[in-house]
């Protein structure tokens, strides 16, 4: 507007110079207030808007975070947990130990080699009170395939040993050796190479419930192999019962024991 | 010679929810607005209350802000219509002679006590001959000089073409250089 008749500087000056007319400070209150809440806002700029809301939510939203991974690994891991146990009880001793299992009727290992444990404990007890030679003892003629046989082969080990015992205690013979049972089968009644006396009736008690869970005949299950006794023992037993006029027992042992041990020479009386 | 964010850059942030943008273009702004209003309103009360108007359409019609033209030019637009909205209501006899024509203008010639102390000075003089002005040469006036609005803005807020703009601009002018050429009234 470079007009003069449109500007005139000394009266632009003479009008800059009257009074300045200001609203009452009630009124400026009143419009800033309405253009506050007109954003929703107190006084705060745009960039302190904008970084306050990320700063506001950065550590709830982190911390939200935080909880539903631990959240849900522990629920993973505790899953997996009781996965695991599920599966424990099912797994059969450590190998150094006779598998308690059931016999060889069609039933889950698991299942016998659990109550066979529980039977064993059972039977530990009074074994261990009468003073049952430790169940360290180690056959040393207890062939490898036991340590490391499949359930079912130690099944009928186990059961053959379990009938031994109350066979010798019957008949006051000793009981064989048998192979050291792994803790978990401490309960199992050991045989020693020393004489022990007979095993008490619990023992027996938990045997009869072996048998009854499905078992062979009382021959088949006597033959098994005896991995605790040495040649010259299970040659004694031999002699036992052929002295006891157990024949029938002998003979069968007689033939577990050729078969077991090939190339030892039998006595004069028994190699007939 | 304003440093700083513009008129247009404050309000484009006040649209987008920054309320601190709000107050520095009020604070420099009010002043103008207020006095464009309170100098044809004709009382302190009435301009506060349109003054209060202005600003609260404005606040409310944030939303809708395009830079299309200076933010001077939309603001004084707001401040324009809520005038002619008061004449209106007022049935004010100035809102009648809102012409060029001098002669109609009977508003300007009615004293206010507020100023009877500006009188007695120099500034006086020219307060009297701003309210002497008929409406449309007094708005127009008041526009350039509390608005700093060029010729094309002044019609544009007061809706005329430019060369009534310029009309109405020079008459004014003339009026109060010559009510400054000349002595005192008694």
């Amino acid at each position: 507007m470079t007009d003069p008749d449109l500007r005139d500087p000394r009266l632009d000056h003479a009008y800059r110079e009257l009074p300045g007319d200001e609203p009452a400070p009630e009124v400026d209150e009143r419009i800033r207030a309405a253009a506050r809440r007109a954003v929703g806002a107190k006084p705060q700029s745009l960039e302190a808007r904008q970084r306050s809301w990320a700063a506001r939510w950065r550590v709830p939203l982190s911390l939200a975070a935080s909880v539903v991974v631990v959240v849900t690994l522990t629920l993973m891991v505790q899953e997996e947990e009781h996965r695991m146990f599920d599966v424990a009880p099912a797994r059969p001793p450590a190998p150094s130990a006779p598998a308690v299992v059931e016999t060889p009727v069609p039933s889950p290992a698991a299942e016998a080699v659990r109550r066979m444990d529980a039977e064993q404990s059972r039977a530990a007890k009074p074994a261990a009170s009468t003073g049952t030679a430790p169940a360290s003892a180690e056959p040393q003629q207890a062939p490898a395939a036991d340590a490391v046989a499949p359930p079912l082969p130690q099944l009928e080990k186990l059961e053959t040993r379990q009938q031994r015992l109350e066979e010798p205690k019957a008949a006051g013979i000793p009981p064989p050796p048998m192979a050291a049972p792994a803790p978990a089968a401490k309960g199992l009644v050991s045989q020693p190479s020393a004489a022990s006396p007979a095993a008490p009736s619990g023992a027996s008690d938990s045997l009869s419930r072996e048998r009854a869970v499905g078992e062979r005949p009382a021959r088949a299950m006597r033959s098994a192999p005896q991995v605790a006794r040495s040649p010259e023992e299970w040659i004694e037993e031999i002699r036992r019962l052929k002295a006891q006029g157990r024949d029938a027992d002998a003979a069968a042992e007689l033939a577990e024991f050729r078969r077991r041990h090939p190339e030892y020479p039998l006595p004069v009386d028994l190699a007939r | 010679m304003a440093t700083g964010p513009s008129d247009e850059e404050l309000m484009l942030a006040y649209r987008a929810g920054e309320a601190s943008a709000f107050d520095a273009l009020y604070a420099r702004h009010r002043g103008g607005v207020f006095r464009y209003l309170r100098r044809q309103a004709g009382s302190v009360a009435v301009a506060e209350e349109l003054f209060q108007d202005v600003w609260l359409k404005l606040i409310d019609a944030r939303g809708s802000y395009e830079p299309r033209a200076k933010f001077t030019t939309w603001l004084f637009t707001i401040a324009h219509n809520r005038l002619m909205d008061h004449f209106r209501a007022r049935s004010r006899a100035a809102l009648v002679s809102y012409d060029d024509d001098p002669i109609d203008d009977v508003a300007a010639d009615t004293p206010r006590p507020d100023e009877s102390l500006a009188r007695k000075q120099g500034a006086a003089r020219l307060l009297a001959a701003i309210d002497s002005l008929p409406a449309a040469q007094r708005e127009a006036f008041l526009l350039q000089q509390e608005g700093e609005l060029s010729l094309e803005e002044i019609a544009a807020v007061t809706g005329v073409n430019r060369e009534t703009a310029k009309s109405r601009l020079r008459y004014a002018m003339a009026k109060l250089r010559a009510e400054l050429r000349e002595p005192e009234r008694t």
